[in-house]
C-alpha cells in the first residue's frame, strides 16, 4: 500500500468502519511511514472527541430531542425562551444592536433552533428600526401659524378672574361625569325637601294651592264687583279636584310610610332588647361554666410571678 | 437648525416670544405625533396638540427647569390627550383608525424617499401599536418612540420606575406579537 491509498482510507480506518484485511495493510503502512502514521493518529484523535461530545447512538434530531427533553425537565420548556426574550429587548431597544448573533452567540442559538423566538425576534427587530420613525410627525402646514393665532390672542387679552371662572365652569359642565352628579344632587335635594315624612316642604304644594284658593276666596268676598271675572273656569276647577285627589293620596300615602316606619322601628328596638338579654344571659352562663373549670387563684400571692422566690 | 432645548426653555419662561415660535416649530412634530398615538384622526390631533401649546403658552412662567422639561411637557401634553379621550366618551383608539392617517403615516414626510414595504412596515407597525393595551401603548409611545428614560416615563404615567421596567417589555413583546399575528415580517 502507497501513500495515495492509505489516504483513501484515512477515514474509514479513523472511523472503525474500513474492512479488516485492508485495515491490516494501512496499519502496515502507517507503521512504515512517519507521516502517515501521524495523520491516521490525529485522525483516530478527531473521530474520538466527535464521537465523545455526541450521545453514544444518537444522530442529530435524537440529539436535539434529547435536549428538548432535558431542558423541559430542568430549566422548563419557558426558560430559554423568557431569557432569550429578556436578552432581544435588551439588545434591541435598550442597546441598539444591529445583529443580535453578533452581540450574543448563546442567543443566536438559541434562535437558530426556536422557532417562535426567531419570528418573535425578526418582529422586534422591525419594530425597533421603525418606532423611532414616529418620534416626529408633521402635522401639516398651516398648524404653527394656527398656535401662534392662538397664543397671541391669549397674550392679547389678559385673563381676568371671571374668565378664569367661566372656563373652569365650561370645563367643569364638559366632564362627562356632571349629568350624572347634577342628577344624583337634584335627586337628594328633593327627597330632602319634599320627600320624606319630616320634611318642610311636605305636602307644599297642596298647601300653596289651599292657600291660593282661600286668598281668592277672600278677596272675591271683599271686592265682588272689583273681581267679577276671576270666575275659576270648569276645566281649572277639574284640574284642581284631580291634583287635591292626588294629593290627598299622596298624603295616605305618606302616612302609611310613617306606619311601616315606626313599626319597623319598634321591630328593631324590641329585637335590639332580645338580643341584648340574650347575650348578657349566655356571657353570664359561659362565665359560672369557666368559674367551675378553672378555679379562682389562691388569694396569698401563691401564683404571682416570683412568689416562689419571695418565699 | 434646531436649538437646544434647555436654551428655548429658559427663554420661553423669561417670557421671549421670538423663543415660543422657535419652540413651537421645534416640538410641533413631538407633540402631534404623541396626540396621534391617543387619537384617531388626523384633524382630532391637530386639535388637541394645538390645546396644548395653548396650555403650555399659558403655564410658560411656571415651566420646570430645562433638566426636567421634557417629562412634564409630556405629562401634561398625555393629560390633555386622556381629557379630550373622556371628552369624547372614551373612544377606544384604534376602533377608528383614520385611513386618512395611515396614508400620512405611509408617505413618511420625514423621508420622503422611502421605498413601499418601508412605508409598509411604517403602517403595519402603527396598526400594532394600536392594538396594544392602553398602558403598553403609552410605555412604548413615552419609551421607545419619545426616547424618555424608565425614570421619566414613571413620573409621566405616575407608576413605579420597577414596574415601569418590566411593563416595558412585556409591551415590547405584545407588539412583537402583535406584528408577528399580523403577518410582519422584515
Amino acid at each position: 500500500m502507497n501513500c495515495l491509498d492509505f489516504l483513501d482510507r484515512l477515514r474509514a480506518l479513523a472511523d472503525g468502519t474500513c474492512p479488516a484485511g485492508e485495515r491490516e495493510d494501512a496499519e502496515r503502512h502507517a507503521a512504515a511511514c512517519d507521516a502517515c502514521g501521524e495523520l491516521l493518529r490525529d485522525a483516530r484523535a478527531i473521530a474520538a472527541e466527535r464521537e465523545a461530545a455526541r450521545p453514544s447512538g444518537l444522530d442529530e434530531e435524537d440529539a436535539d430531542s434529547l435536549v428538548g427533553e432535558v431542558i423541559r425537565r430542568t430549566t422548563g420548556s419557558g426558560g430559554a425562551c423568557s431569557r432569550a426574550e429578556e436578552l432581544l429587548c435588551e439588545l434591541l431597544f435598550d442597546q441598539r444592536a444591529s445583529d443580535v448573533s453578533v452581540a450574543d452567540p448563546l442567543l443566536a442559538q438559541h434562535l437558530q433552533h426556536c422557532a417562535s423566538c426567531a419570528a418573535l425576534a425578526a418582529s422586534l427587530s422591525l419594530a425597533s428600526r421603525v418606532l423611532p420613525t414616529f418620534a416626529e410627525i408633521d402635522p401639516g402646514p398651516g398648524f404653527a401659524t394656527a398656535v401662534f393665532a392662538w397664543t397671541s390672542r391669549a397674550a392679547r387679552e389678559p385673563e381676568t378672574a371671571l374668565a378664569r371662572l367661566a372656563a373652569w365652569w365650561r370645563a367643569w359642565m364638559a366632564r362627562p361625569r356632571f349629568a350624572f352628579e347634577l342628577a344624583y344632587v337634584a335627586t337628594l335635594v328633593l327627597v330632602l325637601l319634599v320627600g320624606n315624612p319630616a320634611a318642610t316642604l311636605q305636602a307644599a304644594s297642596a298647601r300653596t294651592v289651599t292657600a291660593a284658593a282661600a286668598g281668592l276666596e277672600r278677596a272675591r268676598t271683599a271686592w265682588p264687583s272689583a273681581l267679577p271675572s276671576l270666575e275659576v273656569p270648569a276645566s281649572v276647577r277639574a284640574l284642581g279636584a284631580v291634583t287635591g285627589e292626588v294629593l290627598a293620596q299622596q298624603s295616605a300615602l305618606g302616612q302609611m310610610l310613617d306606619k311601616v316606619m315606626r313599626g319597623a322601628s319598634e321591630f328593631w328596638s324590641s329585637a335590639w332588647s332580645w338580643l341584648n338579654g340574650a347575650t348578657s344571659d349566655l356571657v353570664s352562663r359561659v362565665k359560672a361554666m369557666w368559674r367551675t373549670i378553672v378555679p379562682p387563684p389562691p388569694q396569698n400571692g401563691a401564683g404571682e410571678p416570683g412568689s416562689a422566690a419571695r418565699r | 437648525m434646531p436649538i437646544d432645548l434647555p436654551v428655548l426653555v429658559d427663554r420661553c419662561r423669561a417670557g421671549d416670544e421670538l423663543a415660543w415660535e422657535a419652540f413651537v416649530r421645534q416640538l410641533q412634530g413631538r407633540l402631534y405625533a404623541l396626540a396621534c398615538s391617543y387619537v384617531a384622526s388626523r384633524e382630532e390631533a391637530r386639535d388637541v396638540a394645538q390645546e396644548i401649546f395653548v396650555r403650555l403658552y399659558e403655564k410658560r412662567a411656571l415651566w420646570p427647569p430645562a433638566d426636567d422639561f421634557l417629562p412634564w411637557m409630556f405629562r401634561t401634553a398625555r393629560n390633555l390627550c386622556v381629557d379630550h379621550l373622556r371628552r369624547a366618551k372614551a373612544r377606544p383608539s384604534g376602533a377608528d383608525l383614520s385611513e386618512e392617517l395611515l396614508a400620512h403615516l405611509a408617505t413618511g414626510e420625514r423621508d420622503p424617499e422611502s421605498t413601499t414595504e418601508a412605508a409598509s412596515a411604517r403602517v403595519m407597525v402603527w396598526r400594532g401599536l394600536k392594538r396594544l393595551t392602553a398602558i403598553s401603548r403609552e410605555i412604548i409611545v413615552l419609551r421607545d418612540i419619545q426616547g424618555l428614560s424608565l425614570e421619566e416615563v414613571a413620573g409621566v404615567l405616575k407608576i413605579p420606575t420597577g414596574t415601569i421596567k418590566s411593563r416595558t417589555n412585556r409591551a415590547r413583546l405584545e407588539l412583537a406579537r402583535v406584528l408577528t399575528e399580523l403577518g410582519m415580517r422584515p
